[in-house]
C-alpha cells in the first residue's frame, strides 16, 4: 500500500503530536495533528480523514469518546487507539472492539498499523 | 465501613501506592515516546542531509530543544516517583510537611490534569516540622483529594493550603462542589480511620459555595526543635 492516505494525530502530548506529524510528513504522508479532543471533533468536521489515531486517555474528551463519535458521523474514517497502558491487553481489559497501538511505538510500527487498519476496511 | 484490620490497611496501601506508581509510568511512557520520536526525527534529517538536503540549523535547535525539555521532564518524574517510593522507608519520622505534600501533588497533579481539573497549591513559608507518618499522610491527603475530583466538574479549581494553625499543622482542600462532596464523605470511613491511624483529625467545613477538607495533622514540633514526641 502507498503513503496516499491522510492521518489525523490526537494526543494531549504537544511535541509527540509535532513530531509524529513531522515525521509522517518526510515520508509523503499527509498528516495533522491537535492536542485536545475537542479540536480533534472540530477538524474532523472540517476535512476527511482517512485514519484518527487517538490517545486512549486525555482530558476532556478521551480516545474512546473520539471512537464513538467517528463511528457515528464519520464511518469512513478509521481510528487507533493508543494507550500507554505497558503490559496489559488493551482490548481483553476495555473490552472493547478496536485498533490498538502501545506506546512507545516506533514510526514504522504506526505507518504498518495504519496500512493494516486501511488494508482490512478495503477487504471487507 | 470499617477498617480495623492491619491487613486490609495495608491492601489499601498497596492500592494507593500502585495508583500513584502507574500514573507515573505512564507519565514516563509520555516522555520516553517523545524523545523516541524525536531522535527519530533527527535520524530522518541526518539520512536527509546525507542524501543532499539541506537542513536548517533552526530546525536543530527546534529539535534540540524538545529533547532538552522532556529529558528535564523525565528527570523530574524520576526524582518525583523515587522520593515517593522512599517515603515507606520510615513510618514513623521526622519530616517537613511542605515538602511531603509538594512531592505528593508532584505525583498526583495528573489525575487532576485528566479531569480538567486545576490545582491551585500555597505553601506555608515556615518550616512545618512533624514527627509522624509520612507516607500515611500523603495516603489521607491522595485520598481527600481524590473525592473531591471525583465529583469535580471540568475546570473546576481546587485549592489545596498547607498551613501551620495554632492548633498545629493543616492541610486545606477547597472543593467547589459541596453538596456532592459531602454526600460522598458523610458517612465515618476510611479517610476517618486513616486520620486516626495519624492520630490526627479530618473534618469537613462550607464556606459559601465551597466545601473544605480540613486535616489536622499531630506531631508537631516548635521551630528549631529535633526532638520526638514521647
Amino acid at each position: 500500500m502507498k503513503n496516499d492516505f491522510k492521518v489525523l494525530i490526537v494526543d494531549d502530548e504537544e511535541e509527540l503530536v509535532l513530531t509524529l506529524v513531522e515525521r509522517l510528513e518526510f515520508r509523503g504522508i499527509l498528516a495533522k495533528g491537535v492536542t485536545k479532543g475537542e479540536d480533534a471533533l472540530a477538524r474532523l468536521k472540517e476535512e476527511d480523514f482517512d485514519v484518527v489515531v487517538v490517545d486512549l486517555k486525555m482530558p476532556g474528551i478521551d480516545g474512546l469518546e473520539i471512537k464513538s463519535v467517528v463511528e457515528r458521523e464519520h464511518p469512513t474514517t478509521e481510528v487507533v487507539l493508543v494507550t500507554g497502558q505497558g503490559a496489559h491487553d488493551p482490548e481483553q481489559d476495555l473490552d472493547i472492539d478496536a485498533h490498538f497501538l502501545m506506546k512507545p511505538f516506533s514510526l514504522g510500527a504506526l505507518v504498518e498499523k495504519i496500512k493494516e487498519v486501511l488494508e482490512e476496511k478495503e477487504s471487507e | 465501613m470499617k477498617h480495623d484490620s492491619e491487613e486490609f490497611s495495608q491492601v489499601d496501601e498497596s492500592a494507593f501506592f500502585g495508583r500513584v506508581a502507574a500514573s507515573m509510568s505512564h507519565e514516563l511512557s509520555n516522555v520516553i515516546s517523545t524523545i523516541h520520536q524525536v531522535c527519530g526525527l533527527l535520524e530522518d534529517l541526518v539520512a536527509a542531509s546525507e542524501s543532499g538536503q539541506p537542513v536548517s540549523i533552526e530546525r536543530l535547535k527546534g529539535i534540540h530543544g524538545r529533547l532538552s525539555r522532556q529529558t528535564s521532564r523525565g528527570i523530574e518524574i524520576i526524582q518525583n516517583l523515587n522520593r515517593f517510593a522512599h517515603s515507606v522507608d520510615e513510618r514513623s519520622v521526622q519530616f517537613e510537611v511542605n515538602s511531603v505534600i509538594e512531592n505528593l501533588i508532584s505525583v498526583a497533579r495528573r489525575f487532576a490534569d485528566l479531569k480538567d481539573v486545576h490545582l491551585q497549591v500555597s505553601y506555608s513559608p515556615d518550616q512545618i516540622l512533624v514527627f509522624n507518618d509520612p507516607f500515611r499522610l500523603q495516603q489521607l491527603v491522595f485520598l481527600a483529594l481524590d473525592r473531591a475530583l471525583e465529583v469535580a466538574n471540568r475546570d473546576d479549581v481546587m485549592r489545596i493550603t498547607v498551613q501551620r494553625e495554632a492548633s498545629g499543622p493543616v492541610v486545606k482542600i477547597v472543593a467547589p462542589r459541596p453538596a456532592a462532596l459531602r454526600e460522598k464523605t458523610s458517612q465515618p470511613d476510611f479517610l476517618q480511620a486513616l486520620a486516626e491511624k495519624l492520630r490526627s483529625t479530618i473534618s469537613f467545613r462550607q464556606e459559601g459555595s465551597s466545601e473544605s477538607i480540613l486535616l489536622k495533622i499531630s506531631g508537631a514540633q516548635p521551630l528549631g526543635s529535633s526532638d520526638s514526641p514521647n
